[in-house]
């Protein structure tokens, strides 16, 4: 049995310009490669948009196969990255002067350190970070990838802020969600290339559960592929996805509408005993509740208010059921208008 | 015997050996006190029995005032004249009636420098009676040890050496009855040897029944409370509760001393202040009195610690400022607050003393607090409270030096017999309070222990515990509207940690029983074994009902079951 | 040995619940193709049998012959070495182990071990299948950091080995690891399933089982299959031949919690509170897990009560329940509800009542 493959993986761009949607980005790092200059970077955007991808094919095209591992150090957040592996590790790899290059690839004379998810490295590890970035900018290049900017210690932002104007060599870029068209185009790509047949309400569905990240839709449609065979339809692609079926979470609001507490109670438990992941619920319920006509704008925020509160404490470890029960019991106090407040305290 | 006789040759040969320092002690003493000693034909085996005169020991101690001031007679002493009383009559019937009295064992119990040891001095030599104490030998340290023990000297261990005390003390009764001066013998016990362990403690109880039996002279035991601070002396203040406990049930006699009056230790200090003729003013010695928490040893050490001259002059920048205080503290006059504050025995409140404070939750009445001072923004009813009639709660907590876990857990424990019994709102919020205190504390000892924050976490879980510890007593005193009438409340060590013990053990059983990978120990805990208790409790299967061996067995069997297969 | 041991399914064509899940397995086996995967579902729904009986059709009858071991790893963690002590189930293709047993540690377990169990092949290679397996249990209890550092062994020795994830909620597992994995759910089975498989079993053991009477025990199961079987093999022993309305066996820690439930309606004091919390000990000293008997006695409680009051219950069940796990001791958060039940009943029956 050989090895299984990741379409993820297989069908990652291997050059810059086969990065889809990102146009700009492409355009300025085509630009960077061909003079052989790279400034440092920082990718940011919601997931599945090509960042890591952008890094890794700059990368490679700049150094090519032979000089990759040398010249590249990539580090995302399942590696430990705490403060000591900044002193020493990132350290040490920039430290180091850099040889001569091989022919075919621009090889410019300086490395390049990815950190992938820069935005969950500890505070003090960034903080770390900056004092090797400044002393060793002439050697080495930085790339950040981060979902959120706003998650980035501030001395790093205040670093890239610091060093470009001095060398104008800092780039920071945008990554834009991925539209239905682009989506659609990488998605019959890899389905032509596989031999899988998808009706086009299987693939709106699959753009439409993995929300703009290519990423999630390409794993979706390989996990379909494994379980269904090459011949894909819209319920397949929800299976996989967790993704719950519509009616479910009808009849929950339902429930909810109905002012009755134990009708929702029998619905909260029979959504436990199916094991649908109530965080997912929360997500759906969350939609379909901002979308609805009928609901009036303070009933929404009641109810998102306590659904915002609910995904913390799930986070936190807290009972799925009990959160969920509380969230419908708040949700149909909001939607019959009985009071928020607890009477009895 | 055996053992005994290899004690001996260790003494002999340690005689020529300037580093072994257990042996040396020993021999030491014995030579020193054989030429004052009015026992020397007592043999080699008794230097154990340091005979202590306190009269002789002046000259060496010259320097420190409770040993050149020991009370010479009972008029002297600062203890209760009653507590006295009590200890002469039971040495006087001894003395009178030696043969009368069914239990020759007089134990004396007291927190630390009460002078229980004195009143026992001061006593027997007011009655010409001779005394004998046991003061165990320096301990041997590890190290020590390990060279004694190729120089080929065995080790003894204090409970060893205590043993043989009172095997000695039992077996050579005739000793000083035949000794030509008539005087009554006492036996004082100062130090009971600590002891850990199961074992070790059975030993130690054994050896004092045999003592309790067989006495032939009486015996004064001097135990110190430790009980007192808390739950943190827990395990040997058990271990001390148990062997008072034994030699009580035995027919010992027991005089409990409480600490000095302040006006005692006051007086005491304003006639040593007096002999000494050092000017130290009267608030002062006051001050002294108040925070000895009447421990009169510490009073006069710290007394003798302001009125010391100042050193010889040395050029080193930190004792020159040393000097400066000290010379400050000699002077005409001494700094008031500074010294009394600073070097007063650490006020200690007893754990329970705290948990009662929080518990009582005495404020000042309704009357009084409408004159005191209004807060600038004005409180809902529903959150104003009278003022407390005590100092803050933070200070209460730190003074009591009890762990904020362990606070929270008396106060969890005990609060629900403190509000009264309509009050159900009260202690929900106090329940609610303490759950908030277990949040805050959890948060920072285990945050912290991540990876943000690699340094400085020990800050961080300090700062956890203070809070926590505030949050919970603080809640305790400002939930509770409706305290219970007041009336004789004794408080329970928390269920919750015998809960957690049993709690890890069981845990452990549960997880040795899980043979089968088919589920976890929770399913183990809720499902399987509720319900094998059903199912073997009607069946006259192998299981036997209701016993944790049931799983066990149980597995064993599938597990041959699955092997046949 | 018990029913439910005896009956469990070993092969995926056995199953009689989840047929779908089964096959669809099945033809992953067959296209040979394996991916990481990840079973979720509510407890007693059969994930851990659909793993076995997975096990058994990729490796063949060698999958079953296990072994368990208490190993002790020292595992380097930063700057010092740390001793993990783990039990783990293996055969000659697949380890098992429950990584969430090392506490706070479990993110250099999920590093260190896994990474050093996956870089050894197996030994016997029986069939032509190049990679082990690692099934690790209760993966939605690991830390995030562990989480994480899982799916990064994932990617790294995806060659040599794959995993196979277990868990009740899989919304606490990380959706990094979820979308490297196959997603699995196995929802409860339904009561007329219980019912069904209550009868195989009742037939195999060739008793009468009235479906009357099963039928109840599938639904006071609820919807848990293991606990219908353990259920029916402790009717069958407290009286047989059954009848429909005999009474269906229930755990007595349950019980218990229906005993607690009604003194806590009875009376609303300090001092009854205090009682409750004698019983409470107990159940936990019993190793019953506190937010299970939160739920259980939240359960309770609302049977007795009005519907306008359900809803402030049930908030504050969720609320302290969400306390309970930030916190460290749960009996404070357990008690905190229970009072806070009181107090709030109280209110209650003097505003209905005067």
């Amino acid at each position: 049995m050989a090895p299984s493959q990741q379409w993820v993986e297989k069908y990652r761009p291997k050059q810059v310009k086969d990065v889809a949607h990102q146009d700009e980005v492409v355009r300025t790092l085509a630009n960077a490669l061909e003079t052989g200059n790279l400034p440092h970077l920082l990718f940011y955007g919601p997931p599945g948009t090509g960042k890591t991808s952008t890094a890794l094919a700059v990368t490679r095209e700049l150094f090519g196969p032979q000089l990759y591992k040398t010249r590249v150090l990539e580090l995302n957040a399942s590696d430990d990255r705490g403060i000591n592996v900044v002193r020493t590790k990132i350290k040490d790899f920039a430290a180091v002067a850099v040889g001569r290059g091989v022919s075919d690839y621009p090889c410019p004379p300086f490395k390049v350190i990815i950190l992938d998810e820069a935005d969950s490295m500890t505070e003090d590890a960034q903080n770390a970070l900056r004092r090797t970035m400044e002393t060793y900018s002439k050697v080495t290049r930085f790339c950040f990838i981060c979902n959120y900017i706003s998650r980035l210690c501030k001395t790093i932002i205040l670093c890239f802020r610091i060093i470009e104007p001095l060398a104008s060599r800092c780039a920071k870029f945008r990554f834009k969600s991925l539209n239905q068209d682009v989506m659609h185009g990488r998605i019959l790509h890899i389905c032509s290339e596989e031999g899988v047949q998808m009706g086009s309400e299987a693939l709106a569905t699959l753009s439409r559960v993995s929300e703009g990240d290519l990423r999630r839709a390409i794993t979706y449609l390989q996990s379909a592929t494994r379980l269904y065979g090459s011949s894909i339809t819209s319920k397949d692609i929800l299976s996989v996805s967790g993704v719950i079926p519509d009616n479910v979470i009808q009849s929950l609001l339902q429930a909810c509408t109905s002012g009755v507490f134990d009708q929702a109670q029998k619905e909260v438990t029979n959504i436990i005993a199916e094991g649908y992941p109530v965080s997912q619920i929360f997500s759906q319920v969350y939609d379909h509740v901002v979308e609805s006509p009928e609901i009036s704008d303070e009933q929404k925020a009641k109810i998102c208010q306590r659904l915002a509160e609910a995904d913390k404490c799930l986070l936190d470890g807290a009972d799925e059921s009990l959160q969920l029960m509380d969230v419908c019991s708040n949700t149909m106090r909001a939607l019959c208008n009985m009071t928020q407040e607890c009477s009895y305290v | 015997m055996a053992k005994r006789k290899r004690h001996v040759l260790a003494l002999e040969e340690s005689d020529d050996d300037d580093d072994d320092r257990l042996p040396l002690s020993l021999s030491s003493q014995k030579s020193s006190q054989d030429s004052r000693s009015p026992f020397e034909r007592v043999e080699e085996d008794m230097a154990f029995l340091q005979v202590d005169s306190t009269r002789d020991n002046r000259q060496d101690s010259d320097n420190l005032w409770i040993d050149k001031f020991r009370p010479a007679c009972v008029s002297d002493l600062a203890v209760h004249s009653k507590k006295v009383g009590e200890v002469r009559q039971w040495m006087e019937t001894q003395i009178d009636n030696p043969l009368g009295c069914s239990c020759k064992l007089l134990l004396i119990t007291g927190p630390a420098g009460v002078g229980k040891k004195t009143v026992v001095r001061v006593l027997a030599n007011t009655m010409n009676a001779e005394l004998c104490e046991w003061t165990a030998p320096t301990p041997v340290l590890w190290k020590e040890h390990l060279h004694n023990d190729t120089l080929g000297s065995k080790y003894s261990s204090k409970l060893k050496d205590f043993e043989t005390f009172l095997d000695k003390t039992t077996k050579f009764p005739s000793l000083p009855l035949n000794a030509p001066v008539r005087r009554m013998k006492f036996v004082l016990i100062d130090d009971v040897p600590l002891v850990n362990g199961e074992d070790k403690k059975r030993q130690l109880l054994q050896s004092l029944r045999q003592l309790l039996a067989g006495a032939k002279f009486p015996t004064i035991i001097v135990v110190t409370d430790v009980a007192d601070d808390g739950y943190r002396g827990s395990s040997m203040a058990r271990c001390m509760g148990e062997i008072v406990k034994t030699l009580e049930s035995g027919g010992a006699s027991k005089i409990a001393f409480n600490p000095i009056t302040v006006n005692a230790i006051k007086k005491v200090l304003a006639n040593l202040v007096k002999a000494k003729k050092c000017r130290v003013p009267s608030e002062m010695v006051a001050e002294i009195a108040q925070t000895a928490a009447g421990d009169i040893r510490h009073a006069i050490l710290h007394l003798q610690f302001l009125c010391l001259n100042s050193p010889k002059s040395d050029k080193s920048e930190s004792r020159r400022r040393k000097r400066q205080q000290v010379r400050g503290a000699s002077d005409d006059e001494p700094p008031k607050e500074q010294y009394g504050s600073k070097c007063g025995r650490d006020h200690i409140l007893s754990l329970f003393h705290a948990l009662g404070k929080f518990l009582h939750n005495k404020r000042v009445a309704d009357a009084e607090s409408e004159s005191g001072e209004k807060l600038s923004c004005p409180l809902q009813q529903q959150y104003q409270r009278p003022p407390l009639q005590m100092k803050d709660p933070e200070l209460v907590i730190s003074q009591s030096h009890a762990e904020a876990s362990t606070l929270v857990s008396f106060l969890h424990e005990n609060v629900p017999d403190f509000v009264d019994d309509d009050a159900i709102e009260d202690v929900a919020d106090i329940i609610q309070y303490i759950s908030d205190a277990d949040l805050v504390g959890a948060r920072f000892s285990w945050q912290s222990r991540g990876p943000l924050l690699d340094s400085g976490w020990t800050n961080a879980s300090q700062l956890g515990e203070a809070a926590a510890a505030s949050i919970a007593a603080r809640g305790v005193l400002f939930g509770n509207t409706h305290p219970a009438p007041r009336r004789w409340q004794t408080l329970r060590s928390p269920m919750l940690w015998q809960v957690e013990r049993s709690l890890s053990s069981k845990k452990r059983e549960i997880f040795a029983s899980l043979r089968d990978s088919n589920i976890g120990p929770v399913e183990q805990a809720t499902e399987y074994i509720p319900f094998l208790r059903n199912i073997s409790a009607f069946t006259r299967d192998a299981w036997k009902p209701r016993s944790p061996k049931v799983i066990t067995s149980a597995a064993d069997e599938c597990d041959e079951i699955e092997d046949d297969f | 040995m018990l029913w439910v041991d005896k009956y469990r399914p070993h092969t995926l064509d056995e199953a009689i619940v989840h047929q779908e899940q089964a096959q669809r397995l099945k033809s992953l086996i067959a296209e040979g193709d394996c991916p990481h995967l990840l079973f979720y579902g509510p407890s007693g729904a059969g994930k851990k049998t659909l793993i076995m009986a997975f096990l058994r059709e990729l490796f063949g009858a060698g999958a079953q012959q296990v072994q368990v071991e208490n190993k002790a790893w020292k595992v380097e963690a930063g700057t010092r070495k740390i001793d993990v002590e783990l039990t783990t189930v293996a055969s000659n293709y697949h380890v098992e182990l429950n990584p969430s047993d090392a506490g706070f540690q479990d993110r250099y377990v999920v590093q260190e071990i896994i990474k050093e169990m996956a870089m050894s092949r197996p030994l016997d290679l029986g069939v032509d299948i190049s990679f082990k397996v690692l099934v690790l249990n209760e993966v939605d209890r690991l830390s995030k950091e562990a989480q994480h550092s899982l799916r990064r062994t994932m990617e790294k020795y995806s060659a040599a080995c794959r995993l196979i994830l277990c868990c009740t909620s899989a919304s606490k597992v990380i959706e990094a690891v979820r979308s490297r994995c196959l997603n699995v759910r196995i929802n409860a089975p339904s009561e007329d399933e219980i019912t069904k498989v209550l009868q195989f079993v009742a037939k195999k053991e060739e008793i009468r089982l009235p479906p009357a009477f099963a039928g109840r025990i599938a639904l006071h199961s609820n919807r848990n299959l293991r606990r219908a079987i353990l259920s029916l093999e402790a009717c069958k022993v407290q009286q047989y031949p059954f009848t429909e309305n005999q009474p269906v066996q229930t755990t007595d820690w349950e019980q218990y919690i229906v005993e607690i439930a009604s003194d806590i309606v009875n009376e609303q004091s300090p001092k009854r509170l205090f009682i409750v919390r004698g019983k409470l000990y107990e159940l936990l000293v019993n190793c019953i897990p506190p937010e299970i008997v939160l739920k259980r006695l939240l359960v309770e409680l609302m049977k007795k009560l009005d519907s306008e009051l359900k809803h402030e219950v049930c908030h504050w069940a969720a609320y302290h329940e969400h306390r309970m796990q930030l916190g460290q001791k749960a009996i404070f958060h357990l008690e905190a509800f229970v009072a806070k039940f009181m107090s709030v009943y109280k209110k209650f029956l003097i505003a209905t009542f005067g």
